[in-house]
């Protein structure tokens, strides 16, 4: 099965610079939340597993036809 | 209009890849099978205007997450009220975790604000860089890293993952700061 390769583990989540006008700008943003690397680890496994579970389904054949047949086409 | 047998190829090459994102979005296999034909045709109609050598997955997913949020995102109430009944018409099921853990993680996906959902979902597992996931969702690269952390977070709490950082606070402090000083 292949297995999407992603940048989860990676993620550095960014905070507001000083100055930086949004529309929540009147409320002072919440504090960001760092989770710990196994649960960072788990929750991307989790991810990845569903989400390979689905493309393990294959394409169903009408999909697979629509663009074959318009490759097809002059 | 006959299509390039390269370019054709790459379309292929991403569908699987385009629907498991379009399953992931829509929580309906048949839903999201109807977006990703209408993704394609939309898609092979204007496909002058994709430049050779530049990112197929990224233009299509493109393609396609405009239409859920166009057409879609209106029915985002029959995603959380989903009842798994949809992945019983999975053709295999899930390999590396249980069925319970899978229904347990996908659920807990549903109860994730979309814009949350889908940028986890390009980052952690559809395999784009930030930058690119930031391109496809319209926003800036800062944008996506927080909503990522944020649905992290968020499923960390909805399936009772500890996630306590070494450096970090602990469990009663972050309920604190994610009850946003409520009460």
């Amino acid at each position: 099965m292949k297995t999407h390769r992603t940048n989860l583990d990676t993620v550095e989540p960014e905070t507001a610079k000083p100055g930086q006008q949004d529309s929540m700008a009147k409320r002072p943003p919440k504090p960001e939340i760092r989770l710990g690397r196994e649960a960072q680890a788990r929750i991307g496994e989790l991810l990845r597993s569903m989400y390979n579970t689905y493309v393990s389904q294959g394409v169903p054949t009408h999909l697979d036809e629509l663009v074959r047949r318009l490759g097809e086409q002059d | 209009m006959k299509l390039d047998p390269a370019i054709r190829d790459q379309v292929l090459a991403t569908v699987p890849s385009l629907r498991a994102f379009a399953i992931s979005l829509c929580g309906n296999i048949d839903r999201a099978d109807d977006l990703v034909q209408e993704t394609l045709l939309r898609a092979l109609a204007h496909i002058d205007s994709f430049q050779p050598g530049t990112n197929m997955p990224a233009w299509l997913f493109t393609i396609l997450r405009n239409l859920f949020r166009s057409e879609y995102r209106k029915r985002r109430r029959e995603v959380e009220d989903a009842d798994g009944r949809y992945a019983e018409t999975l053709k295999s099921q899930p390999e590396q975790t249980g069925r319970v853990e899978f229904e347990e993680f996908r659920g807990a996906l549903a109860k994730l604000p979309s814009d949350q959902r889908e940028a986890l979902i390009l980052v952690g597992a559809s395999g784009f860089s930030y930058d690119d996931a930031a391109a496809i969702c319209g926003c800036a690269v800062g944008t996506i890293k927080s909503r990522v952390n944020r649905a992290r977070t968020r499923l960390a709490d909805l399936l009772s993952i500890d996630s306590v950082d070494d450096f970090g606070p602990d469990r009663a402090t972050r309920a604190v700061l994610a009850g946003g000083g409520r009460g």
